[in-house]
C-alpha cells in the first residue's frame, strides 16, 4: 500500500468537496469557510511534494490573510445575517433522501470530485504533464535567490499590480464617502 | 531503538510530544488563572483567592475546571449549527500547532523544521477564523461585533509581528529555531533587537486578547465577545485557548528574544518555563495597571506606529548586516 497516494487521494477529495461547496453555499459566510477548508487542502498537498515553504505561505497568506479579508468584507455588509430556515421535521428516511439528492452538499458534491480526480488521474497515467524529480532539501533559499535576481523585475511589477489596486481601492472608497 | 522499527519509533515520538504539548496547555491554563488572580488581588491591595487550598489558594482554579466540566453545552435554536459547534476547536488548535516548533531544551524540539518562524506566523494567523465563526455561528450582535474587532486588529498586529520575527530571522541568519536559540550563546536578541522585542511583545499582547488591548472581549462594552453564547466544555476551548495564546506567544518571545533554553547551572526546559512565566507575568503585570485603549486608537497604533517602525527596524538590520 502506498500511503503517499491515499494521503493525496484523500486530500484531493477533500479539496474538491469544499470546493463544490464554495460554489454551491446558499450563505456566503459557509462559502468562505469551505474556501479556507480549500486552501489548507492545497497546503498539504504543496508539503507531500515537499514544500514546506510553499505550503507555510499558503497558509499565511490565503487562510490567514485573504479569508479573514474576504469574511470581514462579508460581516461589513448587510449578508451578514443569518437566515434562521423553518427545520425540516418530516421523517429520518425522508430526511437521509433528501440529504443524499441535495445538489448543494449530498453525494453530488462527492461524485463531481470523483469524477474530476478520475479524469485528472486519467490525464496524468497518459503523462499529460511529464514532471521532473525535485532536488532534496531547502528551497527556501533558491527560491529567494531566484526572487531577488532572475525574476526581480516580474516580482516588482506585481508589487506595483498590488499597490495599484490598494490606491484604486482607496480612491473607491473616498468617493463613496462622498 | 529499544528495538522498535523507525517508523513507528517516529509515530511513538509524535503522539508522545503531542499529548505532552496538550497537556502542558491544560495545565498552564488552571495555573495561569490561579497566578492571574493571585496577581490582580496584590495589585489591587487584596489578598485574592485563599479559601479553596489553604493558604494560597491553589485548588481555586481546579474546582472551576470540574465545574465547566459538569456544565451544560446549551446551543440556541437561532445558531448557525455547524459553525457554532466546530469553532472552539479552530484557536485551540492553532495554539497547539505553535508549540510543535517550540525548543525547550538542546535537541528537545517535537518538530525541528528549517522555517520554524515562518511556522508560527502562519498557525497564529488562522487562530482569527475560529472566532469569527464563533461571533458569526452564534447569531448574537455582542458577538459578531466582538469578532469583528478581533479581525481588525488582528490584520493590523499582524503585520508589525512578522516584521519584528523577520528582524530576528535576519540577525540569525536562519529561519528555524534552533539555529536561532544558538546564534544567542553570547549575547540574547533582546540586546541586539531591542525594537523588534517591544513591537513583538506589543503585538503579542494584542494577538493574545490582552488588556489594554482586550477589546474583542470588552466585558464592559461588549458583554463577553465572540464567546458569548458559548457554555461548559466548548466555551473553556476558548478560555483554553486563551491562555495558551498567552503562554505561547511569551514562549516564542522567551526563544527568539531571551535565549530560549540557555542558561547557566539548571537544565534547558527549567530556564525556558523561568523566562516564559516571566514574560507572562509582566502581561499580567500590564494588564491590571493600564486600561484598555479605544478600538480606533489600537488601530491607528497599529498602522500609524508599529509598521512604520517596524519597517525601520528592518531596514536598519539590513544595513548594518551589509556593512558587518
Amino acid at each position: 500500500m502506498n500511503w503517499q497516494l491515499v494521503t493525496f487521494y484523500i486530500l484531493g477529495l477533500v479539496i474538491l468537496y469544499a470546493a463544490y461547496r464554495v460554489v454551491t453555499s446558499a450563505v456566503i459566510t459557509h462559502a468562505a469557510l469551505w474556501l479556507a477548508v480549500a486552501l489548507v487542502g492545497v497546503a498539504g498537498i504543496y508539503l507531500q511534494l515537499q514544500a514546506e515553504f510553499l505550503a507555510i505561505i499558503q497558509v499565511l497568506i490565503y487562510v490567514g490573510a485573504i479569508v479573514t479579508i474576504i469574511i470581514f468584507a462579508i460581516m461589513l455588509s448587510p449578508l451578514r445575517e443569518i437566515k434562521t430556515e423553518e427545520k425540516d421535521r418530516r421523517g429520518g428516511a425522508t430526511r437521509m433522501g433528501r440529504a443524499v439528492a441535495s445538489v448543494e452538499w449530498g453525494l453530488a458534491p462527492v461524485a463531481a470530485g470523483l469524477l474530476f480526480a478520475l479524469g485528472m488521474t486519467w490525464a496524468y497515467s497518459r503523462q499529460a504533464w511529464p514532471v521532473g524529480s525535485v532536488p532534496p532539501g531547502l528551497i527556501t533559499e533558491p527560491l529567494g535567490k531566484s526572487l531577488m535576481t532572475t525574476y526581480l523585475l516580474p516580482f516588482e511589477v506585481a508589487s506595483v499590480l498590488l499597490l495599484v489596486a490598494m490606491v484604486g481601492a482607496i480612491v473607491l472608497a473616498i468617493r463613496g464617502q462622498k | 531503538m529499544f528495538g522498535i522499527p523507525e517508523p513507528w519509533w517516529s509515530v511513538i515520538r509524535a503522539v508522545v510530544w503531542a499529548l505532552f504539548i496538550i497537556i502542558f496547555l491544560a495545565v498552564n491554563a488552571i495555573v495561569a488563572v490561579w497566578l492571574e488572580r493571585k496577581v490582580s488581588g496584590r495589585i489591587q491591595r487584596r489578598i485574592g483567592p485563599q479559601r479553596v487550598g489553604r493558604p494560597i489558594g491553589w485548588a481555586q482554579t481546579i474546582a472551576d475546571v470540574f465545574k465547566l466540566l459538569v456544565k451544560e453545552d446549551v446551543r440556541a435554536e437561532a445558531t448557525d449549527k455547524w459553525v457554532f459547534l466546530l469553532a472552539p476547536a479552530i484557536p485551540f488548535a492553532a495554539i497547539t500547532l505553535m508549540f510543535l516548533v517550540v525548543p525547550w531544551g538542546k535537541n528537545l524540539i517535537p518538530l525541528n523544521l528549517n522555517i520554524g518562524l515562518l511556522f508560527v506566523v502562519a498557525v497564529t494567523s488562522f487562530e482569527v477564523l475560529g472566532l469569527f465563526m464563533a461571533g458569526w455561528g452564534s447569531n448574537n450582535k455582542w458577538a459578531l461585533l466582538g469578532a469583528m474587532r478581533t479581525a481588525a486588529a488582528m490584520i493590523s498586529y499582524e503585520l508589525p509581528m512578522v516584521l519584528a520575527i523577520l528582524a530576528v530571522g535576519m540577525t540569525a541568519g536562519s529561519l528555524n529555531m534552533n539555529d536561532v536559540v544558538n546564534a544567542q550563546s553570547r549575547v540574547p536578541f533582546i540586546l541586539i533587537q531591542p525594537v523588534a522585542f517591544l513591537i513583538y511583545y506589543i503585538a503579542s499582547l494584542a494577538e493574545a486578547n490582552r488588556t489594554p488591548f482586550d477589546f474583542t472581549e470588552a466585558e464592559s462594552e461588549l458583554v463577553a465577545g465572540a464567546n458569548i453564547e458559548y457554555s461548559g466544555l466548548r466555551w473553556a476551548f476558548f478560555f483554553l485557548a486563551e491562555y495558551g495564546s498567552l503562554v505561547g506567544t511569551s514562549a516564542i518571545a522567551a526563544t527568539l528574544f531571551l535565549g530560549g533554553w540557555r542558561g547557566p547551572i539548571l537544565p534547558g526546559p527549567v530556564w525556558f518555563l523561568i523566562k516564559t512565566y516571566l514574560l507572562v507575568y509582566v502581561a499580567m503585570w500590564i494588564r491590571w495597571t493600564l486600561p484598555r485603549v479605544r478600538i480606533d486608537q489600537l488601530l491607528d497604533f497599529g498602522w500609524k506606529f508599529l509598521l512604520p517602525l517596524a519597517l525601520a527596524d528592518i531596514a536598519v538590520t539590513g544595513i548594518v548586516l551589509a556593512l558587518l
